[in-house]
């Protein structure tokens, strides 16, 4: 375990520098410089000043592994867009809300959305099972950008009884956190009855069926801890994405965090913070991922198996 | 093995488990709700109402260091905290407000000396001349990286300052530096050439004070936190929650402290015009901008307030790369083939103002007076008839029989699209012309322009300061921002004599030529004066929204 957990850990790091340095030839090839809204205005020789301070004006590869020599030592650097802040509290800053709204939201969606598609599959071809995949349709039709702005009106405005926006409490993390959870909430209603209706027809499930095992065991069990594997994959990467911000719904409710920054920061070519982002969303998207083979080896003993015989 | 399975069957579901748990905790963990904490402690007179406000802004503030700031939204509120040595009122005149009273000129125009009053820092140390020299110095310092640095360099040896590359030039460059604290209360300013309006440039957050021993202090982490902010102005910043709000409340040490109405205002950052709408709706904001359909909605309402800007809209023609372009015939018959009354109230409906001229309404000429009424129209009106035939002699003097398709670059905003489209049509109907929309992203669009690689964009342009010069020296021979370029020695002579010109009269008179000559050979198409629309409660009085420089000013606001 400690050789595999070992090897995956250089593997992170290898993938890491990959990762940054296709960001890093990405970012430099992107038009305009990181001066913002001001970078029309400032004269020429004073940008060829900043450029200077900044070491812009360097080739690539000194721009490069100066910076790779500053990640190594845990320093991600100034943001263009914001002076005098470090990335890395930029991101502390934001990180909190998004994390909250993130876990707030796929605990609504896996809360909801399991049963959901549980209770479809029991209920396979009747109208409890069409009434649940109708919600399921429009969780996945119906986008945050167009669910978040009517939650906020009627909900928020019309009849009152949440706050439209901003975030000073608990209160304020519903409405946000159920537009964003929506469709996470569908996928995950519909893959699990997927999954379910996989495994329920299964010999093992119609042999433990005719042993005349309880259904309740069935279902528990024997259907569940192997339909549910499908869902704990997907549900990694959705987490980290949730988890690390998201740009429409905390717009549409004035969430401090994240998510702005990851497009904001390409907008205004701010680069340091752009890598930072970068760095920062594959690091955690690589530790969800890790524990996720984790989990995936606790529910389903073959897979440990199967990694012992490598 | 059988209670392995259970606990495997436990962590199968460890991802609902623990999300929960951490709704659970996450929930603990948030603090009492804002509102109705305050407000009620000062009960003076019979209505009191609670002097504070929630105003929305669209954006954080990147930093409140006045050297490093470049955001409209930043020295708004650096504005609120600090004073320079004038205010600039609702009128756009500037008041005294550090300064003791107007400064004495020498006759060149290039000397200027500021008395300073007995005023104090928040933290009640005295407002020294020393303060301001400190701040200038601070920003024309290549090190500190500042942005606006290239306006302060207007003070003699201040692109010495800038431009210096080693310490031994640097310091050299910093003690022939042209601004002086004659004594703690006296501060001399050499120009490198005269400015009329230099007082009410030193109402422009660049050019207030800084300490010294706090910037040191503070380090790095000067201006990016609400401790490490210090000002002498009407409010001091105590909370700065990061992409969320600031919190101001009234400055007891601030020189006039008593005229200030408003104990305390609350800054909320709200991205999204339709939520700061909402919020506004529910009461959890007093102040909001809105846009688009959105301004529909309150029309006739007394919560509209208008903020007309000293911001204009042009097509710029590149004139050496399109062979058409350099003839000024064709560029004059694409500038009157636009019917700018219906482009602005088809693309904007938004109180914008179709243009008549380059320089926007509200800009000050230098001479006391109002630009737009010393100079009248000069931007020639909508006439299709006309512009057909221009065309027709322009292309003839250019030796064409057509115009070739060409490209009219703009930002790929929801609004630059409407406004593309709608050109385009009318270059159709009205002249028959075959032009391309091309709307890329604004950082993409900066980039080509800087490069001259465009036949025809789409531009905006904010004043810096209230002067004509800001949006005239531009078109100036081989200028910075002479992006199309545009060539016309007369127009450079009257540019350049403006630019050294002590006489405010004269000075203006070349200015109003100059656009006069630019609107003749039109390299730009000027199309409308940019205003923009707040929401703004009608028991707010006294708070105003500038034509340049902040979003908004609260230094006299009340509730009533």
């Amino acid at each position: 375990m400690l050789k595999y957990t070992l090897r995956r850990f250089v593997y992170m790091l290898i993938t890491l520098w990959l990762i940054i340095s296709f960001t890093f030839v990405l970012m430099k090839n992107l038009p305009g410089d990181p001066f913002g809204e001001m970078s029309n205005k400032i004269p020429k020789d004073v940008k060829a000043v900043l450029m200077r301070e900044y070491g812009l004006d360097k080739p690539l590869w000194q721009q490069y592994t100066h910076y790779i020599g500053n990640v190594v030592q845990g320093d991600l650097g100034v943001s263009f867009q914001f002076p005098n802040r470090k990335v890395t509290s930029v991101i502390k800053q934001g990180f909190p809300a998004s994390l909250e709204l993130g876990i707030f939201s796929t605990c609504l969606a896996v809360l909801i959305g399991l049963p959901l598609g549980i209770f479809a599959s029991l209920k396979h071809g009747k109208w409890q099972d069409y009434t649940a995949m109708f919600i399921a349709v429009l969780g996945v039709s119906i986008p945050s950008f167009v669910l978040g702005p009517i939650l906020s009106y009627y909900v928020g405005v019309k009849l009152g009884w949440l706050p439209a926006g901003l975030w000073k409490g608990p209160q304020y993390m519903i409405l946000p956190g159920f537009a964003l959870s929506f469709g996470t909430l569908a996928i995950l209603a519909r893959l699990m009855r997927t999954s379910m209706l996989d495994v329920l027809n299964q010999d093992y499930i119609k042999t433990a069926r005719a042993k005349g095992l309880n259904k309740l065991s069935i279902v528990w069990k024997h259907t569940i801890r192997n339909a549910i594997l499908p869902v704990i994959t997907i549900l990694g990467p959705i987490f980290v994405n949730t988890i690390t911000g998201t740009l429409v719904v905390e717009k549409i409710f004035s969430v401090p965090g994240l998510g702005d920054q990851f497009v904001s920061s390409v907008y205004s070519n701010d680069y340091t913070m752009i890598s930072g982002l970068t760095i920062f969303y594959a690091v955690v998207l690589m530790i969800v991922i890790f524990f996720t083979d984790i989990i995936y080896g606790l529910v389903d003993p073959r897979i440990r198996l199967g990694k012992g015989s490598r | 093995m059988k209670a392995n399975k259970w606990l495997s069957t436990a962590v199968a579901l460890t991802l609902v488990g623990s999300v929960a748990a951490g709704c659970a905790t996450k929930q603990d963990a948030a603090q009492p709700s804002a509102p109705s904490n305050s407000g009620d402690t000062s009960k003076p007179a019979a209505p009191a109402k609670p002097q504070e406000l929630k105003i929305n802004v669209a954006a954080e503030p990147p930093v409140l260091d006045g050297s490093k700031l470049t955001a409209a939204i930043g020295y708004t509120m650096l504005n609120e905290y600090n004073s320079g040595l004038y205010r600039i009122d609702k009128d756009g005149k500037a008041q005294p407000d550090l300064a003791a009273g107007d400064p004495t000129v020498s006759a060149d125009g290039l000397t200027w000396t500021f008395k300073l009053r007995d005023a104090q820092w928040a933290d009640g140390q005295p407002v020294k001349a020393q303060d301001f020299v400190y701040a200038w110095k601070r920003t024309l310092d290549p090190a500190t990286k500042a942005q606006y640095s290239f306006m302060v360099a207007w003070i003699k040896g201040g692109d010495e300052i800038l431009k210096s590359k080693t310490p031994d030039e640097l310091k050299k460059a910093m003690d022939n530096f042209g601004a002086k604290a004659i004594d703690d209360k006296t501060l001399e300013v050499k120009l490198v050439r005269p400015i009329t309006f230099f007082k009410e440039l030193m109402g422009f957050q660049v050019f207030f004070p800084q300490r010294e021993d706090f910037v040191k202090q503070a380090g790095d982490k000067y201006g990016a936190d609400a401790d490490k902010v210090i000002g002498a102005g009407p409010f001091k910043l105590v909370k700065w929650d990061h992409g969320q709000s600031l919190e101001f409340v009234k400055n007891d040490k601030y020189w006039d402290a008593k005229s200030v109405k408003l104990d305390k205002f609350t800054v909320q950052i709200v991205k999204d015009t339709n939520t700061g709408q909402n919020l506004y709706e529910t009461n959890a904001a007093d102040v909001t901008e809105i846009k688009g359909d959105q301004i529909k909605l309150y029309q006739g309402k007394p919560d509209v307030a208008l903020k007309p800007e000293l911001t204009n809209s042009y097509i710029m023609f590149q004139t050496k790369k399109n062979k058409a372009f350099g003839n000024a015939k064709i560029r004059q018959a694409l500038a009157l083939g636009i019917d700018r009354q219906a482009f602005v109230d088809v693309t904007l409906a938004n109180g914008s103002v179709a243009a008549t001229g380059l320089v926007p309404n509200g800009t000050a000429d230098g001479n006391g007076q109002e630009f737009r009424k010393s100079a009248g129209e000069t931007e020639p009106k909508f006439d299709a008839a006309k512009a057909k035939q221009l065309l027709a002699d322009g292309l003839k003097e250019a030796g064409m029989t057509s115009l070739p398709q060409f490209k009219l670059m703009a930002d790929d905003t929801e609004t630059a699209k409407k406004q593309l489209e709608f050109i385009v049509s009318q270059w159709k109907t009205n002249l028959g012309v075959d032009a391309v929309a091309d709307p890329v992203p604004h950082a993409l669009r900066l980039d080509k322009s800087s490069k001259h690689d465009f036949d025809a964009v789409l531009s905006l342009w904010g004043a810096d300061y209230n002067d004509p010069m800001t949006f005239l020296d531009m078109w100036e021979t081989g200028g910075e921002f002479d992006e199309g370029d545009y060539s016309n020695p007369d127009y450079d002579k009257l540019i350049k004599g403006a630019r050294e010109s002590a006489d405010p009269a004269a000075r203006s008179k070349m200015l109003v030529d100059a656009e006069k000559i630019l609107m003749n050979d039109m390299p730009v198409a000027p199309l409308y004066f940019r205003t923009r629309v707040y929401l703004k409660r009608p028991s707010i009085d006294g708070m105003f929204l500038p034509a340049y420089g902040v979003e908004w000013e609260v230094r006299w606001a009340s509730v009533k």
